[in-house]
């Protein structure tokens, strides 16, 4: 266990150098980049605006991917219960809908004359 | 005889940029660009440090609204958001899945192994000896996720508190305090070798 612990001490000064070293790094930039800094200030609250309209796209689209979801399970179970008949297809039931037709005549029998 | 003017208070410099005065926020920049850099510098690759300092500072224009009557300094204040800028500079990669995991040859194994065996710190003062230790410790950082990698920096390998690390992240001391429990042992037992039992 001792052995263990020794060797974790020492792993851990030797990853802590070399994280000095990392540390130790490039230079500072210079004067150029701290233009490109200020320079990047004056159309950030545009930028941000646009950003936030994305963000809010973002979450919306993923708010409403469990109810698309389920929707489509939904019509997954619904056709595989109709099964394949044709007459069972969705424009049949919609064209042979007698709820069209009695209204279309109630409103030709009660409503033609105005 | 050149005489210095006295520096302006950062508290004022943050007044002065919230009343329009765009300039005294290049104060700030020239003042603690050095600083941000040291600080991003030991997070993120040397390619992405620009950038991610860049960030911070934006971050930083962005919440100077937000800064007035906190007592406890600019400086800080600053360190708190470019540590989590560093964060979500890990995050946004992790995500992309944008840098593969670096890999260790048998070269790295010897060479940790010859370097636990010593007492000294001889060893790692020799010549290759920095390339080495630091592809060691970056495979072991890859294999870490965002926050564990942060928060191993932070405590395991820069010596702040548990209390520092959960101020710099903004989080609390005990996720600090369990998430570098997990990744140390997760890091030891990766480039030990160890066996989980033994940890």
């Amino acid at each position: 266990m001792n052995h263990i612990n020794s060797r974790r001490k020492r792993l851990r000064l030797i990853l802590s150098r070399a994280h000095q070293v990392r540390q130790a790094g490039p230079p500072l930039p210079g004067p150029d980049w701290r233009r490109r800094v200020m320079n990047s200030l004056p159309g950030l609250e545009t930028k941000l605006a646009r950003m936030e309209q994305w963000a809010f796209m973002e979450r919306l689209v993923w708010r409403l991917v469990p109810a698309a979801g389920a929707l489509a399970l939904f019509m997954v179970i619904l056709v595989s219960q109709v099964g394949p008949d044709p007459n069972m297809e969705l424009a049949s039931l919609i064209s042979s809908d007698y709820a069209d037709s009695s209204l279309y005549s109630f409103y030709q029998g009660e409503y033609a004359h105005d | 005889m050149s005489r210095r003017a006295p520096q302006v208070d950062d508290d004022v410099l943050v007044q002065q940029v919230l009343t329009g005065r765009k300039d005294a926020f290049e104060t700030l920049v020239a003042r603690y660009e050095g600083y941000v850099f040291g600080l991003v510098k030991g997070h993120v690759p040397a390619a992405d440090v620009e950038d991610v300092a860049q960030e911070a500072f934006i971050r930083a224009y962005r919440s100077l609204p937000g800064y007035g009557g906190r007592g406890k300094g600019f400086r800080p204040w600053l360190a708190s958001i470019t540590v989590r800028a560093c964060y979500d500079h890990w995050r946004r990669v992790y995500r992309r899945r944008e840098t593969p995991i670096s890999h260790l040859t048998e070269e790295h194994d010897k060479w940790l192994d010859s370097a636990l065996a010593e007492s000294s710190v001889r060893i790692l003062e020799e010549r290759g000896a920095a390339d080495q230790a630091r592809e060691l410790l970056e495979a072991g950082l890859d294999r870490l996720s965002a926050e564990d990698r942060m928060v191993m920096e932070l405590v395991y390998l820069e010596g702040h508190s548990g209390r520092e690390a959960a101020q710099l992240l903004n989080w609390s001391t005990a996720k600090v305090k369990v998430r570098c429990f997990r990744a140390r042992r997760k890091l030891e037992t990766f480039l030990l070798k160890l066996k989980r039992s033994e940890g």
